[in-house]
């Protein structure tokens, strides 16, 4: 045999070969390619005689050779299938019902992740090519911060500097809400940004009316979006008309069509950036503006930012030598740096995850992960789908049998088959989209993204659900069809008919695929929902239960006079149910401000930035701080130039004995400040759980640049009435700004939300998936059941009970769904632990998260498969061994 | 349809079938081919020229010959015909007409 395999020339090319050319011509043809071949071989090593083969081989793909196949005949088959294939339909509803809602179900599923993932890359599609922006990577010694913002000297000057770069535009959002009057009528607004004269020709807006050269030139105009001029002048023409700012009118100059809800971008209002004095002043260190610029055609953005590190030190060195008392190149080389990057704008939302973004960025692990998530589901789809055909193939395989003896071919039977299954999935999508159009509202508040159905309605979608139907018709259809069709009529008709050993090794595999999905998606949704259940409930310092925050306190006394506030807060402790409060610059949530210090006198250069919050005397009690060492704000010491710290921040100083030691705030402009620690607290985050703890100085709120904004207020009992009385006060005290407030709590919870979402997403899809697991496991046990029917029937007769014939039938399930188990643990273990390290403090995967798991599943199995055995373990076995 | 002028290479096909008889087949054709013109063909294109010239009733065929060296395959064993014959004879009999034209002479002088 190994003698004849050294001379014979490849077999593949052969069959090639045998398949593409007409018969009249085999002989001859590969007679001669053999005699060649053979007198190569004596020339030539083996491979090249092989190429050689090959080679010539596929020239002879001429048309006089190829095998002519008529078409005729296709046609006319074809219109059998589809008559035949609605016939196999109706003629089994309860089967043909299984396999199609099966099928609709993973195709809805697609549909709903392909709308999701689709929503998601779609974001600031409609943005210039040519259109970036700054970001910068700031190095401190001991950590680093990605902002969005750059200092805002930076803009003009890179236009100047550089020609590659046309146009540039800036914009500024501030923290805290802004209140604004029409007529008699205020409105609290959240979405205000400062911006360039530029700014509406930099990034793409859509104007209404108004000219985008020069709607922003003027310092009193302000561009609006068109919801905002609807809800401020309804259906009269918003242009020229007037807005009162606090302490000046604006006119309308513009209006924008409302900026698309898949952008970096949003805002209802645009005002001049140069009314903020802060913007006139030259600035190259301070984190101040977004800044995105616009490069001639053909820049490559990655040799432009290589020339950003020069710039910056030509600008920069002046200042920064100036703040922090050493040469640029000294602070760059003791660990600091400002690394300034470009970045496509339509690369913001999912490339990128930068603090502070005007919107929360996306995720591009999620879009994987769900897209994967996507083609698991509709492979366990297609799985089903097979194994379901393959066991009803039993049924069919005297049709089979009979079509063989007719003189039908192998080819035809399997297009009958293929048509079948690409019908049932036809009909499978067409529900699928219907199912869409219906839960796309109820998903689409899952998500919470504007998700819509037109989405699909586009060539590319279109093609790409076509090719869905046609891939998952043929995927699932196949096998089956190749399965039934290899029969042989003699033994069908017979009656015997037996499976071979590697179909159900197959079928085997294609079960555990579905069982390993299905445990790896479990276990990922407990995980998902303990992560979150933890980052909820863990300890975080201080008390955020039955404490509502005003904000705007900064109203009440505009020029921050602090009598004013006290009377205010002496008026809010005389109503009922206040256990105290207490006002600070920033609550818990808050961006907050960065505060740079130094301890004087020690050797060491180097500055520490930590965040900074205003308290006053009352704010430990209300949100239960817990202090560590010396005292807090009190009314009866004199604390304007007392700073208490936290722990991080005391431990980073490296102060062994703090209390009383002296600490200087370090300010670009002036002299530095001087202050002495009166108490450190215990570290409380006031920031997400995604983040670190990082190093916190509290000062009071008498001191300088003191500022109040808002203030907590410690109820014993969460109470609609209170709210009431706390509105009722504001409006003795203020006029003019409507009264807001919020739930500490409710708004810490926030931060979590898009894990929140991403979790119930998550348990919706896992739910899905083990479902359409089930139904493939039920298509599956009845097969198996239907094969042993005669063994049951037989083990009965000769005394089975039918709970021995339960264990019997159900071991080779259980013993699947182990190995599932086995193969998904480790993946999902794997996979759970990378999405953990998003936060500073997660949870520890447990071992007992997967024990769970794959119960949960041999639980689901069973009860699918028992279903099933039962019937076939308590009827008669009369009935399976009467005919033969 | 009839034919009546054929390409040179199909010329040379036509030749070789002459010359080979009555052991002309594609893959001795192939052969001398390389041999006698020095021209490397792939067996596909003599066996599209052997298809053509035979559907013109250039050459005729028969089955035969099966020997082990072609796994136990019989040969398409092509001859020409007398119209075959002709076309070529024709073909030959312009080309010494014209060779009878021309003097060697007048073109050597110039080297």
């Amino acid at each position: 045999m190994k003698d004849s395999n050294k001379t014979n020339p490849p077999g593949l090319a052969k069959k090639i070969f045998l398949w593409f050319a007409s018969e009249t011509w085999h002989d001859e043809i590969l007679g001669d390619l053999e005699e060649q071949y053979l007198d190569n071989l004596r020339q030539h090593k083996k491979w090249l005689a092989d190429l050689i083969f090959y080679y010539e081989t596929i020239l002879f793909l001429k048309p006089h050779i190829i095998k002519k196949r008529t078409k005729t005949r296709k046609v006319m088959l074809t219109k059998n299938n589809i008559k035949i294939s609605y016939r196999n339909l109706v003629k089994d509803k309860a089967y043909s019902l299984i396999n199609i809602l099966g099928l609709a179900l993973g195709l809805t599923t697609c549909l709903l992740i392909y709308l999701y993932v689709n929503y998601d890359t779609s974001y600031d599609d409609f943005q210039d090519e040519n259109t970036y922006r700054m970001w910068i990577n700031r190095v401190y010694p001991e950590r680093e911060v990605n902002y969005p913002f750059v200092p805002h000297s930076f803009g003009p000057q890179l236009v100047e500097d550089f020609p590659e770069i046309e146009a540039q535009g800036r914009c500024f959002k501030p923290f805290n809400p802004t209140t604004i009057r029409v007529g008699d009528n205020y409105y609290i607004e959240n979405n205000l940004i400062f911006a360039d004269s530029t700014f509406l020709t930099i990034l793409d807006f859509e104007m209404i009316q108004g000219n985008r050269e020069t709607a922003l030139n003027d310092l009193n105009s302000v561009v609006i979006n068109q919801s905002t001029a609807n809800k401020l002048f309804g259906n009269e023409s918003a242009l020229g008309k007037s807005i009162e700012f606090s302490g000046s009118s604006k006119k309308v100059s513009g209006v924008v069509a409302d900026y698309p809800a898949n952008s970096h971008f949003s805002f209802d209002y645009l005002t001049a950036m140069h009314q903020l004095p802060f913007f006139n002043q030259i600035n190259w260190v301070g984190f101040s503006a977004m800044t995105y610029l616009k490069l001639s055609d053909g820049t490559d953005p990655i040799s432009l930012e290589s020339k950003l590190p020069a710039f910056v030190k030509k600008y920069a060195e002046g200042p920064i030598q100036k703040r922090n008392g050493i040469s640029y190149d000294e602070y760059i080389k003791s660990g600091n740096g400002y690394n300034y990057h470009l970045q496509k704008v339509k690369d913001i939302h999912l490339k990128s995850n930068l603090e502070n973004e005007l919107k929360a960025n996306g995720n591009l692990n999620y879009i994987y992960i769900f897209s994967a998530i996507a083609i698991f589901i509709l492979i366990i789809a297609c799985i089903n789908f097979m194994n379901l055909s393959t066991a009803k193939s039993t049924e069919r395989g005297k049709e089979v049998g009979i079509r063989k003896v007719l003189g039908s071919e192998k080819n035809q039977l399997v297009s009958q088959f293929l048509t079948e299954s690409i019908i049932l999935t036809l009909i499978s999508m067409l529900i699928a989209l219907l199912a869409t159009y219906l839960l796309l509202p109820e998903f689409a508040n899952l998500a919470e993204r504007p998700l819509s159905i037109t989405q699909l309605i586009n060539p590319v979608s279109i093609a790409a659900i076509l090719m869905i139907v046609l891939v998952t018709g043929i995927l699932a259809g196949l096998y089956p069809a190749i399965f039934i069709s290899s029969f042989k009529p003699l033994a069908v008709l017979k009656g015997k008919f037996k499976n071979s050993k590697t179909g159900s090794n197959l079928r085997n595999g294609l079960v555990v695929l579905q069982f390993a999905i299905s445990i790896a998606l479990i276990s990922a949704t407990m995980i998902v929902f303990s992560q979150m259940n933890y980052l909820l409930n863990k300890p975080i310092g201080f008390n955020k239960e039955n404490v509502i925050v005003i904000e705007n306190v900064n109203e009440i006394a505009t020029n921050q006079d602090l009598s004013k506030f006290e009377t205010f807060k002496t008026e809010i402790n005389k109503l009922p149910n206040i256990v105290s409060s207490g006002y600070t610059s920033n609550m818990p949530g808050d961006q907050v401000a960065d505060f740079v210090a130094r301890v004087p006198g020690t050797d060491q250069k180097e500055s520490m930035i930590m965040r900074r919050m205003i308290f006053d005397d009352q704010i430990q009690q209300t949100l239960d701080i817990k202090l560590l060492d010396g005292r807090f704000f009190s009314k009866n010491f004199n604390d304007s130039l007392s700073i208490m710290m936290n722990r991080s921040a005391v431990e980073k100083l490296g102060l062994t004995n703090p209390i009383g030691r002296k600490i200087q705030e370090i300010n670009a402009d002036n002299e530095p400040i001087e202050y002495t620690i009166i108490g450190v607290v215990d570290d409380f985050h006031f920031q997400s759980l995604h983040v670190d703890l990082k190093p916190a100085a509290f000062t009071y709120l008498n001191g300088p640049n003191g500022f109040i904004s808002k203030m907590a207020v410690k109820i014993d009992g969460g109470n609609k009435k209170t709210i009431q009385q706390l509105e009722s006060t504001w409006n003795n005290f203020v006029a003019g700004t409507p009264f807001k407030s919020y739930y500490l709590k409710n708004n810490m919870e926030q931060f979590y939300k898009s894990e929140k979402a991403t979790g119930k997403i998550f348990g919706v899809f896992t739910f899905l998936a083990i479902l359409i697991a089930c139904i493939g496991l039920l298509g599956l046990s009845a097969f198996i059941i239907n094969q042993r029917v005669k063994e049951i029937g037989v083990r009965k007769v000769l005394g089975a009970s039918i709970f021995q014939l339960l264990t019997l039938l159900s071991k080779d399930f259980i013993k699947l769904i182990a190995i599932s188990a086995v193969i998904s643990i480790p993946v999902s273990y794997l996979l759970m632990s990378r999405w953990l390290e998003n936060f500073a403090y997660a949870i520890e995967i447990s071992w007992s998260v997967f024990v769970v798991a794959g119960l949960a599943a041999i639980v689901v199995g069973i009860t699918v498969v028992c279903m099933q055995t039962v019937k076939a373990a308590i009827s008669n076995p009369i009935d399976s061994l009467r005919d033969e | 349809m009839e034919k009546d002028s054929i390409s040179s290479q199909e010329e040379v096909i036509l030749l070789l079938v002459g010359n080979l008889q009555p052991n002309a087949y594609a893959y001795t054709l192939k052969n001398e081919m390389k041999e006698q013109l020095n021209r490397s063909v792939s067996l596909a294109s003599i066996h599209t020229v052997l298809y053509r010239m035979e559907k013109y009733g250039f050459l005729k065929s028969s089955m035969g010959g099966v020997s082990s060296s072609r796994g136990g395959r019989s040969k398409r064993l092509y001859q020409l015909t007398s119209k075959g014959f002709r076309i070529v004879e024709e073909i030959r009999i312009v080309r010494n007409n014209l060779w009878n034209g021309i003097s060697p002479n007048q073109f050597f002088t110039s080297f």
